[in-house]
């Protein structure tokens, strides 16, 4: 390819950010979908003043007030579960779908206010890769013209030019240039995903979103992809934001880390910041819960009960709070550590109606052997004991959750706080109250928000 | 046979007959599984793990047909053939029928889990009543008493409120919870072997986490046996007691769990190793294996692992080793199907010349669908 050619590919890409600098800002990104408001989706409402019938809507709050930055050259790690909104959150910045609320800047420039032949022109610097490589691509059109099919939507090159960038390309992701007339049905999964990338890369873009790139792949083969895509981030000073449900994954590729839980971001640092000391309650737990390939590492432990809440209606305060092993004691109570745990321990098997109550007293010594609150805390405690014994669950459940899960700061304030790192010196953000101690962001600057890493 | 040796696998070869050709699926597999032991059979997709468990209780459709080998549960014969007068290969006389394994084996004294749970839970029946009729019919309870024990399972597997739950619906339960209903029924015949197929890949990791807890507590407590097929590594070092790695249709290593991780003595399980990222620490740099694993309708010559092997020589096209203990003296037994283990093979490995494969790099992008197996490795 001569070097003219070359140009003609790279002109949009004119570097106006150094590395390290932030290319992509994200500011309180929000995305709720509404279900329903079709035909079907009525309700009768008998109490209602007029018309007994209405339409009924329910908001899916999939991605709430998140906010951080991708600087130049870095693999920004996503990590949560499914339905923590992270694959929602990839689309809305690529404008794939319209966000709800908040703003997307890549290089400086609000991507929310772009006009739709703007935002095109502004895709070529923007792509993504997704995780079924098959579906991906189609399986009508050979491997060469796939490749050229982003080229030739920007109208980059001519034909020729086109069909030689595209064997190059196909070169450089580790496939023969000489398979440019084969079918994507003839390539293995792990191949197939390297098509994806010549063709992600054929218009010389900044930045590409990778939602679960390797996540279908074989683990050997997973290898072999993730270190095609260092290579590639080296030669090319690509910036990915690369998303993964995989921890191993993710600190292997990454080199700052966001974790998300029920569409919020709940914790941000270095990478190996992030691992070596995390401080959300939620990464500790995930971090622990992943099986070690080493019979003799330090072994597993389940640390979470039950499942991820419904995101129509998610918990106040923290979202993680009904989960979560550390929540905060309410303060109105004088109680031991202890007591706490106990209290929490009856608070969720009351919950789950796991046990069989025989009496008052049994009750007491199954839960509260070795500590029992005092004062007003074992009131609302005896109480909930003589609901459970007459068989009353979800009295008892509603009493308890009043007078303490309730009670909780974390049920009563969104948490965004900024702590000390330990490793690097980048920002470490944890939206959990036990780091009440460190700089508030939530009372700082914004009241809603949540800016993680403005630096 | 072994006191406490509950299942017998021996040489057990399932094929499939489709229109390109035989799949070689499962291909001349042994094994033992122990009272109480959890053995684990690890490998790739496409590496037969998941036949090679249905084989044992013979759920295997047409195309696919068990071709030979010998299943022995216990006293009973599960799958065997003997040459009949005119030297052809009939079933045993001995073999239990299908009528037999339905009643007799399947569910009550083994018991299997799948993948996706909807597989096997009635989307049109609340959990409560499927898991009720199931121990009715397996345990000749009358319907009170089921319906009894039913709840008594829901409850010891950790499902919230199991009196309430009971009547709901399938889809009405995540995922995590489906899985648990179906540990549920399996359990409920207090069977002496429950086959679990990826049980939990498909699950988050914190549910993931709570579910081999949840096994291993109730294995504990019930000595159930377990045959644990999975394709992750992380799985097999906290669960199983013993592990089988199988490769196209082979198991290549066999051994416990400890000696497999710490010292393994095929080069495929060494590369598997070294090719997966660590979240207990940063790896550098991941070794991949070269290459993709062969179509089992056209497997290479020789060891079938050669043409992605580090340590592949001329012989390892010739010879397909079987799987050979290579332990040394004083190590517990430690089974490897490869030729470099010179003394137990003696094939002449040591003088053999080094082959080219992909695993040495070059520049061969092959296809998959040729069977050419070359895609560039990484260096």
């Amino acid at each position: 390819m001569s070097d003219a050619d070359r140009s003609a590919v790279e002109l949009s890409a004119a570097d106006e950010v150094e590395f390290g600098e932030t290319l992509v800002s994200l500011q309180n990104v929000t995305k709720h979908y509404v279900n329903g408001g079709g035909l079907f989706s009525i309700g009768y409402d008998r109490e209602a003043d007029g018309f007994p019938i209405r339409p009924q809507t329910e908001r899916v709050r999939a991605v709430e007030n998140v906010s951080f930055d991708i600087r130049k050259g870095e693999t920004f790690g996503l990590v949560g579960e499914s339905g923590c909104g992270k694959s929602t959150l990839a689309r809305t910045i690529l404008r794939l779908t319209e966000m709800t609320d908040g703003a997307v800047y890549f290089r400086g420039e609000n991507l929310a206010e772009l006009s739709g032949s703007e935002m095109r022109e502004r895709r070529r610097d923007m792509q993504m890769i997704f995780q079924d490589p098959q579906s991906s691509l189609d399986p009508r059109m050979k491997i060469g013209p796939i490749v050229e099919e982003p080229m030739k939507a920007h109208g980059l090159l001519d034909r020729d030019g086109r069909e030689e960038r595209a064997r190059e390309l196909l070169g450089k992701v580790g496939l023969d240039p000489q398979h440019y007339n084969r079918y994507p049905h003839e390539f293995s999964g792990g191949q197939r995903q390297r098509v994806n990338l010549a063709r992600a890369l054929a218009v010389n873009p900044d930045f590409i979103v990778c939602d679960e790139p390797v996540s279908a792949l074989d683990v050997s083969i997973q290898a072999q992809v993730l270190n095609t895509m260092k290579r590639l981030q080296d030669e090319f000073g690509l910036t990915y934001l690369f998303i993964a449900h995989d921890l191993s994954v993710i600190r292997h590729i990454s080199d700052r880390v966001g974790v998300m839980y029920l569409g919020q971001l709940v914790e941000l640092a270095d990478r190996e910041e992030l691992f070596e000391n995390p401080q959300h309650p939620y990464t500790r737990a995930l971090l622990k819960s992943i099986p070690v390939p080493d019979p003799r590492a330090e072994g597993r432990q389940a640390v979470l009960e039950g499942d991820v809440p419904n995101p129509i209606d998610p918990p106040s305060g923290c979202r993680f709070r009904t989960r979560c092993p550390q929540l905060i004691a309410p303060a109105e109570y004088d109680l031991s550590d202890e007591a706490w745990a106990n209290v929490r321990a009856f608070v969720r098997e009351v919950k789950r109606q796991t046990f069989v109550p025989e009496s008052e007293a049994d009750v007491r010594r199954q839960f509260f052997g070795d500590a029992a609150p005092t004062g007003l805390a074992d009131e609302h405690v005896s109480k909930a004991i003589e609901h459970v014994v007459a068989e009353e669950w979800e009295v008892a459940e509603e009493l308890l959750n009043e007078e303490f899960a309730q009670r909780s700061i974390c049920a009563r304030e969104e948490p965004a706080y900024e702590i000390a790192p330990v490793h690097g010196d980048s920002r470490h953000f944890a939206a959990c109250h036990l780091h009440a101690d460190g700089d508030d962001l939530a009372a700082a600057t914004n009241p809603a928000g949540s800016s993680a890493d403005a630096d | 046979m072994d006191r406490d040796t509950i299942l017998t696998v021996e040489d057990l070869k399932t094929q499939f007959f489709t229109e390109e050709g035989v799949v070689q699926a499962v291909d001349g597999i042994s094994f033992t599984v122990e009272r109480g032991e959890i053995l684990g059979i690890v490998g790739e997709s496409g590496a037969g793990k998941s036949v090679a468990a249905r084989s044992i209780l013979r759920l295997i459709d047409s195309p696919g047909e068990i071709v030979g080998g010998r299943i022995t549960f216990q006293d009973e014969l599960i799958f065997g053939l003997e040459e009949g007068e005119d030297g052809e290969l009939r079933e045993d006389p001995e073999m239990l029928t299908n009528k037999e394994m339905r009643k007799r084996v399947r569910g009550r004294d083994i018991a299997i889990i799948f993948q996706d749970p909807m597989e096997s839970l009635n989307p049109v029946f609340t959990v409560g009543e499927q898991l009720r009729e199931f121990i009715e019919i397996n345990r000749d309870l009358d319907p009170d008493a089921a319906r009894e024990e039913a709840v008594r399972m829901l409850r010891e597997v950790g499902i919230p409120k199991p009196e309430s739950r009971y009547s709901e619906y399938p889809h009405q339960f995540s995922g995590g919870m489906r899985q648990r209903v179906l540990i549920a029924m399996a359990l409920a015949c207090e069977p002496q072997l429950i086959i679990a197929d990826e049980p939990t890949t498909a699950l988050d990791v914190t549910v993931e986490s709570q579910i081999l807890d949840l096994v291993a507590d109730l294995q504990e407590r019930y000595d159930t046996s377990f045959i644990w097929v999975t394709h992750d590594m992380g799985v097999v070092a906290e669960i199983c007691d013993r592990v089988n790695v199988m490769y196209l249709g082979e198991i290549v290593e066999q051994a416990g769990v400890d000696e497999l991780f710490a010292d393994p003595k095929h080069p495929y399980t060494e590369a598997l190793l070294q090719s997966i990222p660590r979240p207990d620490r940063r790896v550098e740099e991941l070794r991949p294996i070269a290459g993709v694993m062969p179509e089992a309708i056209n497997p290479p010559s020789g060891c079938r692992f050669h043409t992605r092997c580090r340590e592949a020589r001329e012989v390892c096209r010739r010879y397909n080793p079987d799987a050979r203990d290579v332990s040394g003296p004083g190590e517990a037994r430690h089974v490897a199907a490869c030729l470099k283990h010179d003394d137990v093979f003696d094939v002449g490995y040591p003088m053999s010349d080094p082959i080219e494969t992909q695993a040495e790099g070059g520049f061969g992008a092959g296809l998959a669908s040729e069977g050419a197996t070359q895609e560039v490795a990484d260096e």
